[in-house]
C-alpha cells in the first residue's frame, strides 16, 4: 500500500513546478469471477494535472466511476494501465467513512495523526483547530458510533487534512452536512488554496459552480473539461 | 515504538467497548464450565489420553476440554473482531502512513493477550471444580490453542460478515474439540490431524488428565500457531490492500 | 381478509428471500442432528436411562436445531418490525393484523425446520416410531422458540446478541430437559424444551403422545403467545386495530 503522505518526487521543469499530482492514461476495468458476468470497464484513459493552490470541480453521473477514478489517484487502487505521480503531500477523504467505530473523536485523530508521524503537540493543536473551524468540538470525546452521520463526516474530512497536505482529494466531503458547516467548509478550501493546496472535490451535484476554478467532468471513462466555471 | 503503542492502545481499546466479546469471556467459562460442571452427573465414564485409559467422573472428564473451548470460542471471536468491518479504516489508516508491520504487531499483541485473558478466566473457572494434573501447561497449551483460533478469526473476518462469522467460531472449534477430539472418544477420523485440537488441544487433555504432559504435541501445536500466524498475516495483507 | 394475506405475504417473501436464512435452514438441521449424535456415541449408553446415547443426541440435536432456527426467525423479525412493522401501522396497516401474520409465519417457519430437522434424524439412522406425532412436536418446539425470539428481539433489538442469547438458551434447553441424564436440578421442568423434549423422546420410541405432559406444553404456548403480543407491541409503539 503506497504511503501518500511520505512520496516526494521531482520537481521538473518551470512549467511543472507546480503539478503537485499528475495521472496518465488510467484505465481500470472491474472484471467478475463468474465467467458469463461481463467487465466493467470504468476507467478508459483518464488523465489530469493538479496544480498548486487550484480548486477542481470532479462531476459524472452516478456509476461513472469517480470513486474508482480517486482511489487511483490516492493509490488505494492499483490502475490497469496507466501512470500516477504523486509530486506533492496527498490528502484523502473517501467516500465512505472509514474510522474505526469505538474510538473516540480525539482517539481517532492521535491515531491517524500518529500515522502521519505528526508529533503529539502538531496533533493536539490540528484537532484543536480543525474541530472549531468544522463546528464539532463538543464531540471530542463521543465515541465514533455514537456521532451522526454529518459529524463523522466532518471527522473523516478533518482527519483527511490534519497534516496539512500539498494536494487534498475530497469525495462527496460534504454530505450530511448543515448549512453553516457547508460554509465554514468552503471557507476552508479557498483559505487551503490560497495557501498552496490543490483542492479536488468529486461531487455529483455542483451548483456552485464559481467557487471551483475549473471543473471536469468523467464520461465514458475519461475526463473532460467543461465550460463552466 | 510510539506508533506501535498507540496502535495497540486503540485496538485494546476497541475489544474493551465491544459488550459482545467482553459478555462472552464472562459468560462462556460460566456456562461451560460453572453451569454443565453443576449438573453433569456424578457416574464414570472412560478418558483416553496419551494411549491410557483412566476412569473418572463424568463431569471431570468433560469440564477441561469445555474449559479449552471457551477460551478458544472467545479468543476465536476476538480475532473476528480484528479484521470484520474494520479493513476499511486500516486501508485507510495504511494509506496514512502507517507501516503494515506495526499495524500486525498492535493487533497480534492485542490479540495474544486477550488468548492470554480468556486461557486464565477458563482455567481458574475450571480449577475451582476439577483441578487439572498440571495446571500450568494446561494453561500453556489452552494459550497456544487459543491464539491460533484467534488467528483463524481473523481469516475469517475477512470473508464472512460479523454474524455469519461468530457462528463459524462458535461451531467449528465445538467440532474440533467436542467432536473429534474429545477426551472420552476412542479413536478420530484421519483427517482430524489437519485440525488446530488435534495438537495443542490434546496437550491441554494431557495436562488435564496425567502428570506426563506430551510435550511433543505441544511442540507440533506451537508449530501449528507460527504456520497460522503467517498465513493469517498474508491474507489480512491482502485483503486491505484490495 | 385481504390485509392479513397482504401482510403474511409480505413477510413469508421477505424470509424467504434472505439466502443465509434459507441455508442454515438447509443445513443446519443435518448438521447438528450428526453432530450431537455422533458427540453422544462418546457417553457410555449406562449413563442413559432408556435409549442410546446416539438417539439421546439426536433428538437434543433435532429440537435445538428446529428451536434456534424458529427462534431466530422470531428475533429477526422482531427486529426489523420495530422500524418498519411501526411505519407500516402508522400508514394505517393494523398492528394486530401484523402481529398475527409474523405468527403464522412463525408457524411456517417452524414447520420447515421440523421437516427438515426430522428428515435428519430419520437419515441418520434413528427408527422413529410416529412420525406425525414426532413432527408435530417439533413444530410446537419451533413455535414456543418463535415467540420467545419475539421476546428476545423485544428486550434486546440487536440480531448477533440476540441470536447469541437464543442460542445458549437453546442449546441449555436442549441439552438438560431430557430425562435421560439425571441432573442436579428441579429448575430444568421450566425451560421451555421440557414438556416437548418429554413428547418428541416418546413419538421416537413409542409413537404414542398420550400420558405425556400435553397439557403443559400448551399452557406454555399459551404463556409465550401473550408474551409475545406485550413483547410486540413494546417494540412496535402498542397496539392499533
Amino acid at each position: 500500500m503506497p504511503n501518500v503522505s511520505k512520496q516526494r518526487g521531482n520537481r521538473d521543469s518551470d512549467s511543472d513546478g507546480d503539478v503537485v499530482l499528475r495521472a496518465d492514461g488510467v484505465e481500470k476495468t472491474y472484471s467478475s469471477p463468474l465467467p458469463w458476468e461481463p467487465d466493467v470497464e470504468v476507467l478508459t484513459g483518464a488523465s489530469l494535472e493538479l496544480r498548486a493552490g487550484e480548486v477542481v470541480g470532479i462531476v459524472g453521473e452516478n456509476g461513472s466511476g469517480k470513486s474508482t477514478l480517486m482511489e487511483s489517484l490516492v493509490g488505494a487502487l492499483d490502475p490497469d494501465a496507466g501512470t500516477v505521480e504523486r509530486p506533492g503531500d496527498v490528502g484523502w477523504c473517501p467516500q465512505d467513512d472509514r474510522l474505526y467505530d469505538r474510538l473516540t473523536v480525539d482517539e481517532t485523530f492521535r491515531l491517524f495523526g500518529q500515522a502521519h508521524d505528526m508529533a503529539p503537540d502538531e496533533i493536539e493543536a490540528a484537532a484543536d483547530r480543525l474541530t472549531e473551524r468544522l463546528d464539532f468540538a463538543r464531540f471530542r470525546d463521543r465515541r465514533v458510533d455514537r456521532l451522526s452521520g454529518g459529524n463523522r463526516r466532518k471527522l473523516t474530512l478533518a482527519v483527511s487534512l490534519m497534516h496539512d497536505p500539498e494536494v487534498l482529494l475530497l469525495d462527496e466531503p460534504y454530505t450530511g452536512f448543515d448549512w453553516e458547516t457547508y460554509l465554514a467548509f468552503w471557507d476552508l478550501a479557498a483559505d487551503l488554496a490560497e495557501r498552496g493546496t490543490a483542492v479536488a472535490v468529486i461531487s455529483h451535484l455542483v451548483s456552485e459552480r464559481d467557487r471551483f476554478d475549473r471543473i471536469l467532468e468523467l464520461r465514458d471513462g475519461r475526463l473532460e473539461a467543461t465550460d463552466d466555471a | 515504538m510510539t506508533r506501535t503503542r498507540t496502535a495497540l492502545s486503540a485496538t485494546v481499546k476497541q475489544f474493551a467497548r465491544t459488550p459482545v466479546l467482553v459478555a462472552l469471556l464472562v459468560v462462556l467459562p460460566a456456562y461451560f464450565v460453572g453451569l454443565l460442571g453443576v449438573v453433569l452427573p456424578d457416574s464414570t465414564a472412560p478418558v483416553h489420553v496419551a494411549g491410557a485409559t483412566t476412569r473418572t467422573p463424568l463431569r471431570d472428564g468433560m469440564l477441561p476440554m469445555l474449559a479449552s473451548l471457551a477460551a478458544v470460542m472467545v479468543t476465536g471471536i476476538a480475532g473476528l473482531f480484528l479484521t470484520v468491518d474494520t479493513l476499511d479504516a486500516d486501508g485507510w489508516l495504511a494509506l496514512s502512513g502507517l507501516p503494515s508491520r506495526t499495524l500486525f504487531a498492535a493487533r497480534a499483541a492485542a490479540l495474544a493477550g486477550a488468548a492470554l485473558l480468556a486461557s486464565v478466566a477458563a482455567t481458574g473457572v475450571l480449577s475451582l471444580l476439577a483441578v487439572p494434573e498440571r495446571p500450568l501447561v494446561f494453561l500453556a497449551a489452552t494459550l497456544v490453542l487459543a491464539a491460533t483460533y484467534g488467528l483463524i478469526g481473523a481469516v475469517v473476518g475477512v470473508a464472512l460478515d460479523r454474524l455469519a462469522g461468530v457462528y463459524v467460531m462458535l461451531f467449528g472449534p465445538a467440532v474440533d474439540l467436542f467432536l473429534l477430539h474429545s477426551p472420552l472418544a476412542t479413536d478420530a477420523p484421519g483427517f482430524a490431524a489437519l485440525t488446530p485440537g488435534r495438537w495443542a488441544g490434546v496437550a491441554a487433555m494431557d495436562a488435564a488428565f496425567t502428570a506426563d504432559p506430551e510435550w511433543g504435541a505441544l511442540g507440533v501445536g506451537i508449530a501449528y500457531l507460527a504456520v497460522v500466524a503467517v498465513v493469517a498475516a498474508g491474507a489480512v495483507r491482502a485483503a486491505v490492500r484490495a | 381478509m385481504p390485509e392479513f394475506r397482504t401482510g403474511a405475504s409480505a413477510h413469508a417473501k421477505s424470509v424467504a428471500r434472505q439466502p443465509t436464512t434459507l441455508a442454515l435452514l438447509a443445513v443446519l438441521p443435518p448438521f447438528v442432528v450428526a453432530v450431537y449424535g455422533a458427540a453422544m456415541t462418546a457417553f457410555p449408553d449406562t449413563v442413559f436411562l432408556r435409549g442410546s446415547a446416539a438417539t439421546y443426541g439426536r433428538v437434543g440435536g433435532a429440537l435445538f436445531a428446529t428451536a434456534f432456527l424458529s427462534g431466530l426467525v422470531g428475533l429477526f423479525g422482531t427486529v426489523s418490525a420495530a422500524r418498519a412493522d411501526r411505519y407500516l401501522s402508522f400508514s394505517g396497516f393494523s398492528s394486530v393484523v401484523l402481529f398475527g401474520t409474523r405468527v403464522l409465519v412463525s408457524v411456517g417457519v417452524a414447520g420447515v425446520a421440523a421437516a427438515v430437522s426430522l428428515l435428519a434424524v430419520v437419515a441418520a439412522g434413528t427408527e422413529v416410531a410416529s412420525l406425525p406425532a414426532a413432527y408435530a412436536v417439533l413444530v410446537l418446539a419451533g413455535v414456543l422458540y418463535g415467540l420467545l425470539g419475539v421476546v428476545v428481539g423485544a428486550l434486546l433489538p440487536r440480531e448477533l446478541e440476540g441470536s447469541l442469547v437464543l442460542v445458549f438458551l437453546a442449546d441449555v434447553d436442549s441439552f438438560l430437559s431430557g430425562d435421560v441424564i439425571p441432573v442436579n436440578t428441579d429448575l430444568v421442568e421450566l425451560l421451555p424444551l421440557h414438556a416437548p423434549h418429554a413428547l418428541f423422546a416418546a413419538a421416537v420410541r413409542d409413537g404414542s403422545l398420550a400420558g405425556g405432559p400435553v397439557g403443559r406444553a400448551l399452557a406454555y404456548l399459551a404463556v409465550l403467545f401473550v408474551a409475545a403480543g406485550v413483547a410486540y407491541a413494546a417494540a412496535t409503539g402498542g397496539w392499533s386495530a
